[in-house]
């Protein structure tokens, strides 16, 4: 049964090795493509989002001559002060200067005496790219203004804490390596694509394409038992499933540290022993998605058909991904119970560095196998069944 | 040895076979005559254990395929109806994975190969990818790959379909060459001419049932008719005149 087995898995692993189409879409298109989109996609979102805060502050102010010493303290904080445009008013509506400083005569005047002396920014508020700057700009002003008050109830005996009321204090939790794990989110399910789309032209070929090819009655009147037979078709989706898993991670292994991370504050350390963490926790998955596979491309007559339905399951284990966007920080029990939402749960806390629960492993281990064994024994009975012929 | 008892199949209401019974012997060549449907394919198909007999049993060398199936099937090569190849396997290499599966290896399984390929002259194409066959060709490995394990009996489900005459001839002389290594080989068609060119026995077959079995000769004395093609026909009109 076992010798059965294995001659089978090697004629399948060697028959679809030779398939130029399969192996492009098992051990190129999956793990190799995902973790490049991956990337092109990070460093997109990461370079617009960073890009702003990294620049300095190019800010033209009109009428800088009233408030010297508000320009060089602001000239103190890197920001460059620009001359007025000849229409200010245009250069902010068509976006070439996201804030305009305004510094009308009477602020000297009104800074002597004491009372608020206004200035005026000019801004489109509906111009989205603007609104880091102009945060920015605010943001300064308000702290050059608060300053200035501190100074002066000093000079005039007063504890500059009185006027805090209340004070606001923010402890922000995420840890930097938390914080990319949001944005990481993605990568578990990029990582059980991979593993699908690895042994998807398998699970076809060896069941659906060896029935329209003809060839499984022949097959079948081998001395094999049908289990031998399903086991050794099963086996090589599962090997390549494998393959797809370990090339997956060799290129995000490798992609990872590409991105720029660190320009929005991130620490990812992708380091090979989080590779293997990640490998193991979706190793069962391989078996599960293999065999999930296998079923549905059994059912079907046809290639095609098998194709079509097989694209359906393609996206099954997508909505579990959804939830961990939705609750992106917690990997509760329950979660270990349902396939790809376990392993993406896992996936992400190992991303995020902590110390993975082993009773939560060894339940998603557990169910997955389970699921698994239970898809691989109903596939063995399809094959039991004369239908199978078609 | 092959011996069919009693053996038959329904499909929902359609009795595809009623009762055949048989029993073709070694070194003869035994011919499964019928026309289309009448259960000729679902006869071989049960003996070679794809199909579960509803009723009666068959034999092969002994082994009872309903409770012996592995060991029916060792002791027989089958050609069955289709005979798919794995395109992108080399003939050889579809051979020789039959061979495994029957638990051959290493240079017992090589040494077969080359017999086979030689007794079949298929040494021109043997090494290369099985995708783009001409259908004799295919047909020939297919049945290199049926009898790549050596077997007694030798079941073939209609194998001149598709082939041209030079190739027909070529399977006839094969078949023949089978027969004289003492091999039972067990053969169906709907050709009438195939089957009197060939077989010592002939089974006729119609609506699931045997209507007539013997050699030609036996066939021919008991309808008290020269022409072996009137005896067939006759065969047949008795069998749907009865219920």
């Amino acid at each position: 049964m076992m010798r059965g087995a294995w001659t089978v898995f090697l004629k399948e692993s060697i028959d679809n090795l030779r398939d130029r189409r399969a192996v492009m879409s098992s051990l190129l298109m999956g793990p190799i493509l995902g973790p490049a989109i991956f990337a092109v996609a990070m460093t997109a979102v990461l370079t617009i989002t960073a890009g702003q805060l990294e620049k300095p502050l190019e800010m033209p102010v009109i009428g800088g001559e009233h408030a010297p010493n508000l320009i060089a303290w602001l000239e103190q904080r890197d920001v460059i002060i620009l001359d007025a445009p000849a229409d200010p008013e245009q250069a902010v509506r068509d976006g070439d200067h996201h804030v305009v400083l305004i510094i009308p005569a009477s602020y000297d005047e009104q800074f002597r005496a004491g009372t608020p002396a206004s200035v005026r920014m000019m801004v489109d508020r509906s111009n989205r790219k603007a609104q880091a700057n102009i945060n920015r700009a605010r943001g300064l002003l308000n702290a050059y203004g608060e300053t200035i008050g501190r100074l002066r109830l000093i000079a005039r005996g007063v504890s500059p804490a009185v006027v805090n009321a209340v004070a606001i204090e923010t402890d922000d939790l995420a840890s930097p390596e938390a914080r990319a794990a949001l944005i990481l989110g993605m990568l578990p399910y990029l990582i059980v694509i991979s593993m699908l789309m690895g042994g998807f032209y398998l699970a076809i070929d060896t069941t659906a394409g060896e029935r329209e090819r003809g060839s499984l009655e022949a097959l079948l009147t081998t001395p094999l038992t049908r289990g031998a037979l399903i086991g050794g078709k099963l086996a090589a989706t599962f090997a390549f499933s494998v393959l797809a898993l370990m090339l997956a991670l060799v290129a995000f292994y490798l992609v990872i540290p590409l991105v720029p991370l660190d320009r929005v504050g991130m620490i990812i350390n992708f380091t090979p022993w989080m590779a293997m963490q990640i490998f193991l926790v979706n190793l069962p998955f391989a078996l599960f998605g293999a065999a999930l596979l296998t079923v549905v491309a059994a059912f079907t007559r046809s290639f095609k058909e098998a194709q079509t339905w097989l694209s359906v399951v393609l996206f099954v284990p997508m909505i579990p991904t959804f939830v961990i966007l939705i609750l992106p920080f917690q990997s509760a029990t329950w979660m270990m119970f349902v396939p790809s939402l376990s392993q993406g749960a896992l996936v992400n806390q190992v991303i995020r560095g902590e110390a993975l629960d082993l009773i939560q492993v060894a339940l998603s281990w557990g169910t997955t196998l389970l699921y698994g064994f239970a898809l691989g024994a109903l596939a063995a009975r399809l094959y039991r069944r004369e239908a199978v012929l078609g | 040895m092959i011996r069919i008892d009693g053996i038959g199949k329904s499909f929902g209401e359609v009795r595809a076979v009623d009762s055949v019974s048989f029993t073709a012997p070694d070194g003869r060549i035994t011919g499964l005559l019928g026309p289309n449907g009448a259960g000729k394919s679902t006869t071989l198909r049960m003996l070679y254990t794809v199909l579960q007999p509803d009723r009666g049993t068959a034999f092969v060398d002994g082994h009872d395929v309903r409770e012996a199936p592995l060991g029916a099937r060792r002791a027989m090569g089958v050609l069955p109806h289709g005979t798919g190849l794995y395109p992108r396997l080399t003939a050889r290499e579809n051979i020789a994975y039959y061979g495994r599966l029957n638990g051959m290896r290493g240079p017992h399984l090589a040494r077969r190969v080359d017999l086979l390929v030689d007794m079949l002259e298929i040494g021109e194409f043997v090494d290369r990818r099985a995708k783009g066959f001409s259908q004799g060709q295919r047909i020939k490995v297919a049945l290199a790959r049926a009898m790549v394990h050596d077997p007694r009996n030798v079941v073939l489900d209609e194998p001149t379909n598709g082939l041209d005459v030079m190739a027909t001839r070529a399977l006839r002389e094969l078949i023949r060459k089978l027969k004289a290594e003492g091999r039972c080989i067990l053969f169906s068609s709907h050709v009438m001419q195939e089957v009197s060119a060939l077989c010592d026995d002939i089974v006729i077959i119609a609506h699931g049932r045997v209507v007539a079995h013997g050699s030609p000769a036996e066939l021919r004395e008991r309808a008290g008719e020269d022409d072996l093609e009137e005896v067939f026909v006759r065969a047949i009109m008795s069998a749907e005149g009865a219920p």
